[in-house]
């Protein structure tokens, strides 16, 4: 009989239930980990987890293994220094949009130059979520936050050119793709350097409702309609999700 | 009558009434019912509320050998 509930081994069940909204899709990207962790079968004392500051910061806390829940941005220079001290263990970061794109831009430009080999997962909610709904760097055009009330008038960010610009694993997925969400998670952790997955994740409370979803099914199904997976691709285009070709600069 | 047939458990102290998996449920399985979620008899072990519940309070336990009536 096959077991579903295996990624338990994962956690610290008697830290659950997550702090998260209802609805929020955090909890499905902390699963999914733990489901890639347990398809590749790593070993619990050499994986260390490693979160910044935000919602998406205190999943480090439920994993059952080494975690650091570090400084605001300081995520990457973490794991980096833990990497370095030693070269036996895995090292994956799991934090936010705002936490890792903006607060802690810098760190992430300098470790994909330094092609450092840590896995990072980033929550892209397209919001700062945990203050309340600020503008955040990956927030599309046109966005009503608490601070854009008329409307987000900058571009976001184009993490992707940024991470391939040093040819690095680069994938972008959603929640709504349960299976390809671990499939890049497993991908992520089998590349050599730096890998870099691209979750983007529901936040119904504070983005979603202010742009017209009613919970995070509406938001989910969302997903379904806007994203069509495209594998093998160079790079993605709007509107698409997929595991990007290592090796080819552009 | 379905050929897989399986046994919702729902973790009450993990759920928020997020109402995703009613949603998800292709046979109407769950329902919240006065701020509670609820599991009738209904279910044929698909895992979709398994899978996207994001707060792990759900396990769905498939039930093997369950008599089919003969078709045809």
């Amino acid at each position: 009989m096959e077991d579903t509930t295996r990624f338990k081994r994962f956690l610290k069940e008697k830290n659950l239930p997550t702090p998260w909204c209802p609805g929020c899709g955090n909890g499905i990207i902390l699963k999914s980990t733990c489901d890639a962790f347990d398809e590749l079968n790593l070993d619990t004392d050499k994986t260390v987890v490693v979160s910044g500051i935000g919602c998406s910061g205190r999943s480090a806390g439920f994993f059952n293994l080494d975690s650091v829940h570090t400084a605001h941005g300081r995520a990457i220079p973490m794991a980096e220094g833990i990497k370095i001290a030693n070269e036996n263990l895995h090292v994956v970061v799991l934090s936010g949009d705002g936490d890792l794109l903006g607060i802690g831009g810098n760190h992430l430009l300098h470790a994909s130059r330094r092609n450092t080999p840590i896995t990072i997962i980033c929550f892209s909610n397209e919001i700062y979520g945990m203050t309340g709904g600020q503008v955040s760097p990956t927030s599309k055009q046109g966005a009503k936050t608490i601070t854009t009330p008329d409307g987000c008038k900058d571009t976001p960010i184009n993490v992707q050119a940024l991470i391939k610009a040093h040819n690095c694993f680069y994938a972008r997925t959603t929640t709504f793709h349960l299976k390809h969400l671990k499939k890049c998670i497993v991908e992520a952790l089998r590349h050599p350097g730096l890998a870099f997955v691209d979750v983007i994740c529901q936040c119904i409370v504070n983005n979603g409702r202010r742009i017209g979803f009613k919970d995070g099914y509406d938001m989910l199904m969302h997903y379904k309609n806007t994203y069509k997976i495209n594998e093998n691709a160079d790079l993605l285009k709007e509107g698409e999700i997929g595991i990007t070709k290592v090796g080819v600069v552009k | 009558m379905p050929q897989r047939k399986g046994e919702v458990a729902i973790n009450h102290r993990y759920c928020k009434r997020c109402n995703i998996c009613p949603q998800f449920c292709p046979t109407n399985n769950l329902e919240i019912v006065k701020g509670k979620l609820v599991a009738y008899d209904r279910c044929i072990a698909c895992f979709n509320c398994e899978r996207y519940c994001p707060d792990m309070a759900i396990e769905v336990v498939k039930i093997y050998n369950v008599e089919t009536p003969a078709t045809g």
